[in-house]
């Protein structure tokens, strides 16, 4: 879909075009959520996993640590989507997130 | 002295031709990096994510990482040189869009390996993965109306009341006027619409003030809001105008949701195939382990999921800049490659219309993780959304 880079926009876009289900991969620590949509995020790196572990729900970072492989996070991204789409909350729905993320792209003057 | 360390300890090479390998540890100034035979000594303290330089790269040759050229050297750079927006720069190179030269088949999973979630299946064959019940505006005018009447459904109270319903959401936004009534005020009608037919919403109020560009009328009948499918629960509209002032339309609007609660909560979840899933990918607040760690995982996740016939949407077009030629080798006909293309000729023009680079998007944050100003958005960026693990064919639609 063609949206801009601003995540809130591409999201918004993404989920208003059908999109049931997010995935969300970070390295500084985004805290987005996408109502009506669950969006489920990935920490780049452990130290940030960690560090803001209550937003994230999963850590990619194990692929630098050397404990798991990209195919392993793979199947992991995987299964957490089976999950999440069922009913498991993400971490952004648990905090509450999703209602001022709504971002339309606005295209244009303003008159 | 120098301290001595493993190079795979500190670093991490993506392709044996890369000419800059990323840091997984900080590493200081001064630090010998050994890696067999070879050794390197960092020129600098070099954080987390950032580059580091495995080989002398002459002033001006093009610097490799993912094996894709990333940028050029501004200067001459030494082995063991951090390579950041001070010594690497962006230049016009010819890419070869190969049009559909990668699109191979997908290998689908057979039916009888079909894997399930629990979901609302909603009438027209859509399933949704939540509950919810939307108060959507259509102009910045009605949206404290919108949000008077979602604050008057208290989550508490509808978790006891109501428990499967997920809440009730205030869809808001700035604009709904003062816009032209061309492209932008088409494309946030196609949001709002978006919303109104979205799979998660079991049911939805749309308020607008009156006398806005953005009318519901227009909406409504633009997309159709009135034909309902069989089992679909009816909408409600108005206008705070025509219904006489915030407080008759927050009543109003609250009196459609209190109705659509109970029918919304009847609704249960039951055996979907996970076929019915729509992924949106989004990579956001990046930092240099972006495309090493996380992005290429998800390429992973969603290979899988598209091997089971559902759909993977990937999006941020100004990301994909400068790495475009990477899809277009998977476009599945000639006609998708070349429609990537031109958005990307969009983009540009656009940037330009408004005294901006398309190159120059990294935040503060980005760079400060390792991502490049000058060619952030080009391949030194872009690869981390678009090359590195999704291998399956790519369209447009």
């Amino acid at each position: 879909m063609d949206t801009p880079g601003y995540d809130p926009v591409s999201m918004t876009g993404l989920v208003c075009g059908g999109c049931n289900i997010g995935v969300f991969t970070t390295g500084r620590g985004s805290v987005y959520g996408c109502k009506p949509a669950p969006c489920i995020k990935v920490a780049t790196n452990t130290p940030l996993y960690n560090w803001m572990q209550d937003d994230m729900d999963i850590n990619a970072g194990t692929i630098l640590d050397g404990t798991e492989t990209v195919e392993q996070v793979g199947r992991r991204i995987f299964e957490k989507i089976i999950a999440v789409a069922g009913g498991e909350k993400t971490r952004s729905e648990l905090a509450g997130i999703g209602d001022e993320e709504f971002a339309p792209w606005l295209l244009g003057p303003t008159f | 002295m120098s301290k001595e360390a493993r190079f795979a300890d500190f670093a991490l090479l993506l392709r044996d031709t890369d000419d800059v390998a990323v840091i997984k540890r900080p590493v200081r100034a001064g630090t010998e990096l050994f890696n067999g035979s070879t050794r390197l000594i960092a020129g600098r303290d070099i954080p987390a994510g950032h580059k580091l330089a495995v080989k002398a790269i002459p002033d001006g040759a093009p610097v490799r990482k993912y094996g894709q050229v990333i940028g050029f050297a501004k200067g001459d750079i030494a082995s063991g040189d951090h390579v950041h927006t001070h010594n690497l720069e962006m230049k016009d190179f010819a890419r070869d869009y190969d049009f559909c030269a990668a699109a191979r088949p997908v290998d689908y999973y057979p039916p009888e390996k079909m894997r399930s979630f629990q979901g609302y299946a909603r009438p027209g064959g859509r399933v949704g993965t939540r509950n919810y019940v939307a108060v959507i505006s259509s102009v910045n005018c009605s949206a404290s109306v919108s949000h008077y009447v979602k604050d008057r459904f208290r989550i508490e109270d509808l978790r006891r009341d109501f428990p499967n319903v997920d809440g009730v959401v205030a869809f808001t936004h700035k604009s709904g006027c003062g816009i032209q009534p061309g492209e932008p005020h088409q494309l946030l009608m196609r949001v709002l619409a978006g919303i109104a037919r979205h799979p998660n919403i079991a049911g939805y109020v749309m308020i607008g003030l009156g006398c806005e560009v953005n009318q519901v009328q227009f909406i409504r009948q633009e997309f159709k809001l009135d034909e309902l499918k069989p089992g679909e629960t009816a909408p409600t509209f108005l206008t705070i105008q025509s219904t006489g002032g915030v407080r008759r339309t927050v009543d109003a609007a609250a009196a459609a949701v209190a109705k659509l609660l109970p029918v919304t909560n009847d609704l249960r979840r039951a055996s979907q195939p996970i076929n019915k899933l729509v992924l949106a990918e989004n990579c956001g607040g990046s930092d240099g382990n972006s495309g090493i760690t996380a992005n290429p995982a998800l390429g992973v996740a969603s290979d899988e999921l598209v091997r089971y016939g559902g759909t993977s949407v990937l999006a941020e077009t100004p990301e994909i800049y400068g790495a475009e030629h990477l899809l277009t080798r998977r476009a599945v006909s000639r006609g998708v490659g070349e429609k990537l293309v031109s958005l990307i000729r969009w983009w540009e023009n656009h940037a330009r219309r408004h005294d901006a680079t398309i190159d120059n998007n990294p935040s503060y944050g980005n760079k400060e993780g390792g991502l490049c100003q000058p060619f952030t958005n080009t391949p030194n960026r872009s690869p981390r959304l678009v090359s590195v693990s999704w291998t399956l064919p790519v369209t447009i639609r």
